[in-house]
């Protein structure tokens, strides 16, 4: 059987706060220190670390607590981590929002590439592109006349492909 | 089991047994000092377990940092919102609760001086061995001083006299006494914004009840004859055989668990959610703000017993 010789409680004063709105109860990080003795003599120092709860009302607890930690300390603490909640939130909602304009900006360049087409200034890409839907058409697929699918072939603009395109489905 | 009655001193006619209705003082004294112990042996703590404490039960009390959060997430036609883009209210937090019982002296017993100065009994029927209760011709025999005068204690402390602890969240009256260790259920609600509303559950003790008629048992005088014990010398031997049936006994084991079978000494509902919301369409507040909140209530009950010896 072990034999304690002494305990030591010790209560950290930064992590005390008011854990209600009427400043009736306390959570605050608690230390006990105790050194046993064992069967042979030898001692043992030991510690544990608790979240204690207190509540503001007479008791042994209460009056070891106050004896290290005077209410104010508690109060001012308390103030202290719900501003730190407050602007933590804050620092989320600013980063929530950089965060949705970034996709924002990026979907409207995306929108604006798609919306600058140069009728003029046509990428061979997107010529290509038109002259195979050109050749999608029932009427110009199945059109017989070489020289005018050559040219809709070789056309260099969109209005040359949209005019030979015509000029195939209008072709009897 | 032995019952081995006291001897009192009834004013002129000498020495007589003690009824059981009179040894009730002898429970009242012991039952007194002992709840007047701070953490003394088979007394409970919350999360405070020095050397020789055991764990009786274990809960953690969690929460968020508020119920519900509202994030203004601008104007993101065609972006719908998810988690990802409207907070999640608060942060999660946990503080673990565990009451332990001093299980220390459990090995304790009377000074040999205490011993010899015990409660006069007859070791006979016939009344020619008067010797002290529990140390008869010098050897300890602790199971009479059980039956006789400690396990009735127990008794009285079961019954919900002085000497048995309650968790409550206010104290059960007049003559309990608070221990200073509370616990709490801190619980924030999915409707509101604010903070957690608290409702804190704090161990008593019971440390005081009406006296029994005064009526104490005699011992051996060390000048010769016979004294009336004085109730400091009562404590004195009764306090630590109580101490040693606590633990050697099984006797005052108190358990917090899910588990309401023994004695009521109260109990503890932990509340919590267990998600939050996703944020929907529904759930837009006005312009592009839209909120968050906890979600999936869920509770857990559990009791404060004592052993029914």
């Amino acid at each position: 059987m072990e034999n304690i010789i002494s305990t030591k409680t010790i209560y950290e004063p930064d992590s005390a706060i008011f854990i209600d709105h009427d400043k009736t109860t306390i959570n605050v990080k608690v230390k006990e220190q105790f050194v046993v003795k064992d069967w042979s003599g030898k001692e043992h120092p030991k510690e544990n670390t608790f979240t204690r709860t207190i509540r503001v009302e007479p008791s042994d607890v209460l009056t070891e607590f106050l004896s290290q930690i005077e209410l104010n300390k508690v109060d001012e603490n308390t103030i202290k981590i719900n501003t730190m909640l407050e602007e933590q939130n804050k620092i989320l909602e600013t980063k929530i929002k950089k965060d949705i304009l970034k996709d924002i900006n990026l979907k409207t360049e995306q929108t604006q590439q798609n919306d600058n087409f140069d009728f003029y200034n046509m990428k061979d890409e997107d010529l290509f592109k038109l002259k195979l839907q050109s050749f999608e058409i029932e009427q110009v697929k199945n059109s017989t006349n070489r020289e005018l699918k050559s040219s809709l072939r070789k056309s260099q603009t969109f209005m040359e492909a949209v005019a030979y395109t015509a000029a195939l489905i209008l072709d009897k | 089991m032995t019952i081995r009655r006291p001897f009192k001193i009834d004013g002129t006619t000498g020495l007589k047994q003690m009824t059981d209705g009179e040894l009730d003082y002898i429970s009242y004294l012991t039952r007194v000092a002992y709840a007047a112990l701070s953490n003394g042996p088979g007394h409970i703590t919350i999360n405070s377990a020095p050397a020789g404490y055991s764990s009786i039960g274990t809960v953690d009390d969690e929460t968020r940092d508020v119920g519900r959060s509202q994030s203004n997430i601008g104007d993101v036609h065609g972006v719908g919102p998810d988690n990802g883009n409207v907070a999640a209210p608060g942060s999660l937090s946990t503080v673990t609760y565990t009451l332990s019982q001093n299980y220390n002296n459990s090995n304790d017993v009377p000074s040999t001086s205490n011993w010899n100065l015990g409660p006069l009994v007859s070791v006979d029927a016939s009344f020619n061995n008067v010797q002290p209760l529990g140390y008869i011709d010098g050897v300890q025999t602790l199971q009479d001083v059980y039956d006789t005068l400690i396990d009735p204690i127990v008794q009285d402390i079961e019954g919900g006299g002085v000497g048995i602890f309650r968790l409550a969240t206010s104290s059960p009256g007049g003559d309990w006494t608070s221990t200073g260790f509370s616990m709490a259920n801190r619980a924030v609600d999915p409707n509101n914004y604010n903070g957690p509303s608290t409702t804190t559950y704090t161990l008593y003790k019971r440390t005081s009840e009406t006296s029994p008629s005064v009526v104490r048992p005699v011992r051996k005088d060390t000048n010769g004859g016979f004294k009336e014990m004085t109730n400091t010398e009562i404590t004195n031997y009764t306090l630590p055989l109580l101490y040693n049936r606590i633990n050697e006994g099984n006797r005052l084991v108190y358990t917090f668990g899910g588990d309401a079978s023994g004695i009521d000494a109260g109990s503890y509902t932990e509340t919590h959610h267990n998600s939050t919301t996703n944020a929907s369409a529904s759930q837009l507040v006005s312009g592009h703000t839209y909120y968050r909140a906890v979600t999936g209530l869920s509770s857990e009950l559990k009791y404060l017993r004592l052993k029914n010896t």
